[in-house]
């Protein structure tokens, strides 16, 4: 079952003088195993969204339902948030427990799991995110390096097999290392465990590369949901909306701004530089 | 979003009272309170209230933040006014009810006591309104400077309150944000016992001292790359002025105190 968001909208401190409208009128569905990518530019109510999933902020207008369960029932929000992981950005600041192990066990044991279901799901959980448990284990998480810090933090939500998971800028502050390795994380967990991913992110080429569906926000508004091929060839509104292209679509932009005709709009360098060594070939 | 939570509660504006020096409004403030204190019959009691009917509109502080100001105080004044009430001992007997004696002098006293504290605090409130929490530093700063030949850090302890009021914000901003970090991780802050919610707290209140430390941290750092060192030899961006206004309102309140103290001590 999907995530069901429905005419969504949320106005912050509503009736007061602050009254803020964040999103309006969202109609979007996550569905099972997908991957969709959000962009938006600053402010046009991305972490506001993804704070709805999990229930963390209810709707001042329309629902949103998890696998079928209403967000706005108390009751069920416990459960809810075992569903919907949420890695927020910089997740290593939530880090507090003594050990490692103990912060990781922090969610599943909210769950109300027993010690003995608790002591695989951690160390699942370490060896996913690339920390070696009889390593890591009894260390204090304050001693880790920056990016094993936000891999150790990232395993404190896997360990509680979330059904969907939500990461906003995941890679934040990351070298291109650490990027990698948390790309090919999330992309693993989507391939060996089905788990539906929802990325904001403000990399178009990481968005371009791995999202089966792009969801693009404008002042509160969802502008469209469409394949990466349809969003990125609207870029001209994209680049009106303050939002970046990835980087084989700026090339296409560029080559035919100097009369090379390219008739696709590729979205992903691979697809690009075939294209373009085809043309070469051909040439010669 | 905690912007629900005014702290500093300082209303921008441009009337006559927000222009006054805050120096001046501090030393008024001072005045203020010491013709509140001073007054003791009721009659008299109409000066001070005139003055903060005065001071609101001068102030162009609409009258919703008379109420906004007394509303954390309620149930103190009520306690006040109650424990007065009851307390206070005098020979004209009003009530007399089973064990409940109420007399003349017990209801003067409850209200004296009760419409003090509200003039305290709805006055004391429109220097905290009127004057931006910079400035309120700056001006204590300036009027603690003469401490320093007795080696108090005055400017020291400014910057320390500048600082601490600039992180208000930032540090609740953060406790919102771990809070709902650990929400997600099926926290939960509002159900349980006294004892369980201090608990449930922990993992809110480590990741916050470690993020302020190493706020603290940063912040020293920026500064000595700054070549911040201290208030020795420092000049300011925006110098403090005494204007004639500044002489007009102390001169004012002045009179005022000097009026009630003459009021009250001569026979009448």
């Amino acid at each position: 079952m999907p995530i069901i968001i429905e005419q969504l909208s949320h106005t912050y401190l509503p009736g007061s003088q602050l009254a803020y409208p964040a999103l309006s009128d969202v109609s979007l569905t996550v569905q099972d195993g997908e991957f969709l990518g959000i962009i938006g530019h600053t402010g046009s109510g991305k972490s506001t969204l993804i704070q709805h999933l999990n229930g963390l902020l209810l709707p001042t207008a329309g629902s949103v339902l998890v696998d079928g369960l209403d967000t706005r029932e108390k009751k069920l929000r416990k459960q809810i948030r075992s569903l919907v992981g949420m890695v927020f950005q910089y997740p290593e600041y939530q880090l507090f427990e003594e050990t490692v192990e103990r912060d990781v066990a922090f969610g599943p044991k909210n769950m109300g799991l027993s010690e003995e279901e608790i002591a695989p799901r951690v160390e699942e959980a370490l060896r996913l995110v690339g920390l070696n448990p009889s390593e890591f284990s009894e260390k204090s998480p304050f001693e880790l390096s920056g990016g094993e810090k936000r891999r150790a933090a990232l395993a404190g939500i896997l360990a509680m097999r979330p059904k969907y998971l939500v990461l906003d800028e995941p890679m934040a502050g990351l070298d291109p290392r650490g990027r990698r390795e948390i790309l090919a994380l999330i992309e693993s967990l989507r391939s060996d465990y089905g788990t539906g991913i929802v990325m904001v992110s403000h990399s178009m080429d990481d968005v371009a590369m791995f999202a089966d569906r792009i969801a693009v926000l404008d002042k509160g508004s969802l502008f469209m949901v469409a394949s990466p091929e349809d969003v990125f060839s609207h870029s001209t509104e994209l680049l009106e909306m303050g939002l970046n292209l990835p980087q084989a679509t700026q090339l296409v932009r560029a080559l035919r701004a100097r009369g090379i005709d390219i008739q696709h709009d590729y979205f992903r360098m691979e697809e690009l530089a075939a294209d373009l060594i085809g043309r070469w070939n051909h040439d010669r | 979003m905690t912007a629900n939570i005014s702290l500093g509660q300082y209303l921008p504006g441009n009337s006559v009272v927000h222009r006054l020096d805050p120096r001046t409004k501090i030393f008024l403030m001072a005045l203020y309170i010491a013709i509140v204190f001073v007054v003791k019959s009721l009659v008299v009691f109409l000066l001070p209230v005139v003055l903060l009917v005065a001071m609101f509109l001068f102030a162009q502080v609409p009258a919703s933040y008379f109420f906004s100001a007394l509303k954390p105080m309620k149930w103190l004044l009520v306690f006040m006014f109650v424990i007065n009430l009851f307390a206070t001992q005098g020979t004209t007997l009003w009530i007399d009810w089973k064990f409940i004696h109420i007399t003349q002098e017990a209801v003067e006293q409850a209200v004296y006591i009760t419409l003090r504290l509200v003039l305290l605090v709805a006055g004391t409130s429109i220097l905290t309104l009127t004057t931006s929490p910079i400035a309120l530093t700056d001006g204590l700063e300036k009027l603690m400077s003469p401490l320093r030949k007795l080696r108090f850090p005055a400017h020291e302890l400014a910057m320390m309150m500048t600082i601490a009021l600039r992180f208000i914000p930032t540090l609740m901003e953060e406790t919102d944000r771990i809070q709902k970090a650990q929400m997600a991780r099926g926290a939960d802050f509002e159900s349980g016992n006294i004892f369980q919610r201090a608990k449930s707290m922990i993992p809110v209140l480590v990741p916050l001292f470690v993020s302020a430390f190493r706020r603290a941290d940063e912040l020293a750092m920026a500064m000595e790359s700054r070549c911040y060192h201290g208030g020795e030899g420092r000049t300011r961006m925006r110098e403090l002025h005494f204007h004639w206004r500044d002489l007009f309102a102390t001169l004012l309140l002045t009179a005022v105190l000097v009026g009630i103290i003459l009021l009250e001590n001569l026979p009448l």
